[in-house]
């Protein structure tokens, strides 16, 4: 079968007053389709890529946060029993036996105590302190020489 | 043409099948989607949503330094899985005597369940090594709880109590206490990944956890391990079936400590008979004998019925109603006497004269006012009310008997509360043994201060009665309880205890000494009581000088000055 050529040809004249394009247009028409669809890609899955890579860096610090709880819990497990371990060791009955066992001490018999008897002074036998008012030379003296004397105590 | 027809036939049927196919999927999704739309959602968030269950740390209690007397710490439990043990018996029989219990008993555990049943709850460490080193990997497991820690060991047992197996306070204050110590637990809704993992960032809060709070008590470390250790060794010397010894500031009410004999570790609680467990001074009544003439003295000055001067003849014994005789210990005669002798030599005769000047009405009366047949109100379960009967039915000599402490019931807390009410203005306080409740935080929630009940008799009176037990210790039968250095108040008792079969067995007593030092500014009133002590019996001869060991180191404790003596000696 022969197939008729076209009798028509098109070219194209750039009109006076139009803008021309051919510059851009052979840019355009130089891209390959498989970069445009590349590209497309791209600005579709960004986005999506964003969004997992976040969730997945939101799912790894929750388990690092798991994992520390753990650890506070274990930690706080550690102190409780520390702490049961330091009151039983202050027990007054264990030191009395290491006291009494291992170093040899002993409890004070009441004879072997002396009480020192303190005296309840009375408010009527309290005698007040005399202080002499410093006389006027005295004043003068403190006043030009020693005036650090006079903050310091009687 | 048959050809087309064959061609659209079969694309019929294509078409058929497809529609068939289609409508299938869709039937299937209206039925997943919509009919069993709100079953599914519910599966599936019981799948993914885990309800996390926050557990409430259970709160400490501390002596009144800040020391730690019950403190929170792990244990492991043993559970077992019934539907991987392919013999049970051969099972129970291996592990029972691990857990010292019988095979019997873990096979009846092992019917309870099929995926889980516990075996044993807060083992020792070495229990679960034992079983852990059976190697039964899928027959047992093991999860770590919380477990009450004392780590006193039998230190104050009586007053802290104990927990039980789901840490709930079965006896002491941890029963008492037990809502403000429990706390309340939280919870958290989760999703969990396929691995089971929680979710963290998933975590939402429904309600957050409430620790319980820290308990800070009256009860002192050191004057608790004084009495205890005092006790323990009066016991020993006496041979006595059991004792106690109370401490109190009588001013403000604080039980500084309650040594309680015998003894048991509230660790393990479960190795001690329960009528251990009790805190009998609280919990049981006895009769005080002549502990409570001090009460009667008081009463009878305060009626005005008598005064200091009055005189009453002490002839060894006094006919009273109904044909009994009242009769003084040893048979003694003490001639012409005042209150001041009555009670210095703890006369019955004497006290049964006063009694019966006062009568039944007044003496009830008095007797109510001190607290004596109502709850005291402290702060422990299980407190007794005491037996005082209403005067009407005091039949034949009650009233003179109930004047020396017999044929009327105290508990011992009472009896000290009453007591110390002379040496508090004659004000009666409420004895406690919590002093601060602290919440999580450490914020102070409450704190108990001295609570005055009533006034009871005058300051007068009780100055006067105060002095009077002075003299006991100074020169009556009291004087096994002085102490260097301070004046001590006191009255000794010698009480006879209720034969099963009627009356007083002639055998059986029960010897106490109540004091009160210094008397100038008392700061201590403490009540020694041993129960049916052997061969010695009197209360002047085994209580009072076990009650001078207990003041005499507590005061050098407390660093109360020694300066009192010589005042009294000078005054004198």
């Amino acid at each position: 079968m022969i197939a008729i050529g076209s009798r028509t040809q098109v070219y194209p004249v750039l009109l006076p007053g139009a803008r021309e394009e051919t510059h851009y247009r052979t840019r355009r028409a130089k891209r390959r389709p498989e970069i445009r669809f590349l590209i497309l890609l791209a600005i579709l899955l960004l986005p999506a890529l964003f969004y997992v890579s976040g969730h997945v860096e939101m799912a790894r610090t929750g388990y690092q946060i798991s994992r520390l709880r753990e650890e506070v819990a274990l930690l706080q497990r550690e102190n409780e029993r520390l702490r049961a371990k330091v009151a039983s060791l202050s027990d007054p009955e264990r030191i009395a036996w290491i006291a009494t066992n291992q170093l040899g001490m002993i409890f004070p018999a009441a004879n072997q105590v002396a009480v020192v008897e303190v005296p309840v002074p009375l408010a009527s036998q309290a005698k007040p302190v005399a202080v002499r008012a410093p006389t006027w030379w005295e004043q003068v003296q403190a006043w030009f020489l020693h005036p650090e004397a006079q903050a310091s105590e009687p | 043409m048959d050809h087309d027809r064959l061609i659209k036939r079969r694309l019929l049927w294509l078409f058929c099948l497809y529609f068939l196919l289609w409508a299938g999927i869709f039937v299937r999704l209206v039925d997943l989607q919509v009919l069993r739309a709100g079953e599914l959602q519910q599966l599936a968030s019981q799948q993914k949503f885990i309800t996390l269950r926050i557990e409430a740390s259970r709160g400490r209690i501390l002596d009144r330094q800040g020391r730690e007397l019950a403190v929170n710490g792990e244990a492991p439990s043993i559970y077992a899985v019934p539907r991987n043990i392919e013999d049970p018996k051969a099972f129970a029989e291996t592990v029972a005597p691990i857990l010292k219990v019988s095979p019997r008993a873990v096979l009846e555990r092992l019917r309870q369940g099929e995926y889980f049943v516990w075996l044993a709850r807060r083992v020792s460490a070495e229990t679960a090594g034992r079983m852990e080193r059976l190697g039964l990997k899928n027959e047992i497991g093991f999860l770590r709880e919380s477990r009450r820690v004392y780590p006193k060991g039998s230190l104050a047992a009586h007053i802290l109590g104990f927990t039980g197996v789901d840490n709930q306070g079965l006896s002491g204050i941890e029963l008492f206490y037990d809502h403000i110590l429990r706390g309340q637990p939280g919870e958290a809704i989760a999703e969990r990944d396929g691995r089971g993992r929680i979710l963290v960032e998933t975590q939402r809060l429904v309600k957050a956890p409430v620790d319980g709070a820290t308990l800070i008590l009256t009860m002192d470390e050191v004057i608790q391990y004084i009495s205890e250790r005092e006790l323990d060794a009066a016991i020993k010397r006496t041979g006595a079936k059991r004792g106690a010894i109370l401490a109190m500031d009588p001013q403000s009410g604080e039980i500084l400590a309650m040594a309680v004999w015998p003894r048991y570790n509230p660790n393990f609680y479960e190795r001690a008979s329960p009528e251990v467990w009790a805190p009998w001074p609280v919990t049981e009544v006895y009769e005080p004998g002549s502990t409570l003439k001090p009460v009667l003295a008081a009463s009878a000055l305060e009626a005005k019925v008598i005064t200091p001067e009055s005189v009453f003849i002490c002839q060894g014994s006094l006919p009273v109603e109904g044909g009994y005789v009242i009769r003084d210990a040893l048979g003694k005669r003490h001639g012409a006497q005042r209150i001041r002798e009555i009670l210095k030599n703890s006369c019955n005769v004497g006290a049964a004269q006063v009694a019966t000047k006062l009568g039944k009405e007044a003496y009830y009366t008095y007797l109510r006012k001190f607290g004596f047949g109502n709850p005291t109100g402290i702060d422990l379960p299980g407190e007794a009310a005491g037996i005082l009967p209403p005067p009407e039915r005091w039949l034949g000599p009650t009233l003179q008997t109930a004047a020396f402490g017999q044929g009327i019931s105290t508990t011992a807390v009472q009896l000290l509360a009453a007591v110390s009410a002379l040496a508090n203005g004659g004000f009666l306080v409420r004895p406690h043994i919590v002093r601060v409740i602290r919440d999580s935080e450490g914020k102070v929630v409450k704190a108990v201060g001295p609570e005055r009940v009533r006034q009871v008799v005058s300051a007068q009176t009780a100055r006067l009665v105060l002095s009077m037990l002075e003299d006991v210790v100074e020169e009556g039968t009291g004087t096994g309880a002085q102490v260097k250095g301070y004046r001590v108040a006191g009255k000794t008792g010698t009480a006879q205890k209720p034969s099963p079969y009627g009356g007083y067995d002639p055998d059986r007593y029960v010897a106490s000494f109540l004091g009160i030092v210094p008397v100038e500014d008392p700061r201590l009133a403490v009540l020694v009581i041993l129960d049916e002590p052997r061969g010695e019996y009197l209360g002047g001869v085994v209580a009072a000088p076990l009650f001078r060991e207990v003041a005499r180191q507590v005061l050098w404790y407390l660093k109360v000055p020694p300066h009192g003596a010589e005042e009294r000696r000078d005054r004198g």
